[in-house]
């Protein structure tokens, strides 16, 4: 059996076929995944919002007019999510104690690579500059999609870019060394 | 050019955002800068292994866990309009038998029409007015 594009799951998911809404969520499990785990590391959050990310496309499916590709239209709703997500735990770290405190004793205790260590650095990164991050450099997306992604600015993409690679560069400083 | 404005057209750079004449300077001020030539590599690093990952998932059975959640959804919407139906079902009922019996009470004729709040029109009662001749 041939295997059915976008267009033709989407249709046949209107029209009441839940296999093809089924399909559609495989085909586009790994670009969603990529951006909320990067955004939120592999967390419980982070297969939720995952959920939420599919079943907010199926609640619209009626609103999707095809202007972008289906990518491109999950991975907005993927990174608007994870900027949510991050924005509840900033309000729950500031009620409860700092879990970045916590990370920062298990990775002394640990013995961790450069990869480990960037990946902790980045996890550390403010929002606005972890998503440019995200999308440019982890998901490879150009920074042109990248701004119509995020909708702001190439400028704005650049120079946050650029930022996030600094600080990134800065904190892992000792690490780079050799 | 100082450090800082260095290390920015170097990253404006591995974005294929600058010009010729800005790419010119910057090989430049590789050749002749140890600082920046190590920024180079530190960065050309950094992007390496931020790109360096497999295809992520979010688990096995993630599109059965999806389905399932839409599947749940639906089926707490249509309990809920049954739960809201019946609740008023009673009422509803009561409403109309009440109505229906108040038409009978109220009307002159036992015909259906007149039972079920009908206007009955100018023939119907031109009828009624033949069969009354008839059995006058």
């Amino acid at each position: 059996m041939s295997q059915r594009n976008d267009e033709e799951l989407i249709r046949d998911t209107q029209k009441g076929d839940l296999t093809a809404f089924k399909e559609l969520v495989k085909q586009h499990e790994g670009a969603v995944a990529g951006v909320v785990k990067s955004m939120l590391r592999a967390t419980e959050e982070a297969a939720d919002v995952g959920q939420e990310v599919f079943i907010r496309f199926y609640q619209s499916l009626g609103k999707f007019k095809g202007e972008s590709s289906l990518r491109t239209y999950l991975v907005r709703i993927a990174i608007n999510l994870s900027l949510n997500e991050l924005k509840k735990r900033k309000h729950r770290r500031s009620f409860f104690a700092s879990a970045s405190e916590g990370d920062q004793v298990a990775a002394t205790e640990h013995k961790m690579d450069l990869k480990e260590w960037l990946e902790y650095e980045f996890n550390l990164l403010e929002p606005e500059f972890k998503s440019v991050a995200t999308l440019r450099l982890v998901e490879g997306y150009s920074t042109e999609e990248t701004a119509q992604l995020l909708q702001i600015p190439l400028g704005t993409v650049l120079s946050r870019l650029a930022r996030a690679q600094k600080k990134l560069k800065s904190r892992l400083q000792f690490h780079l060394k050799n | 050019m100082n450090h800082e404005k260095s290390e920015d057209l170097l990253l404006h750079s591995l974005d294929g955002k600058v010009t010729e004449s800005e790419q010119q300077q910057l090989q430049q001020l590789l050749a002749e800068n140890a600082l920046l030539q190590k920024a180079q590599k530190d960065f050309t690093q950094i992007r390496s292994l931020l790109g360096e990952h497999e295809q992520a998932t979010f688990g096995p059975f993630f599109a059965e866990r999806v389905l399932n959640r839409i599947r749940t959804m639906q089926q707490e919407v249509e309990y809920q309009l049954f739960s809201f139906f019946k609740k008023y079902q009673l009422i509803a009922l009561g409403i109309l038998v009440g109505l229906l019996v108040l038409n009978i009470v109220m009307a002159d004729s036992l015909s259906l029409k007149s039972i079920l709040g009908f206007d009955e029109t100018e023939s119907d009662l031109v009828q009624i007015d033949l069969y009354n001749d008839i059995i006058q």
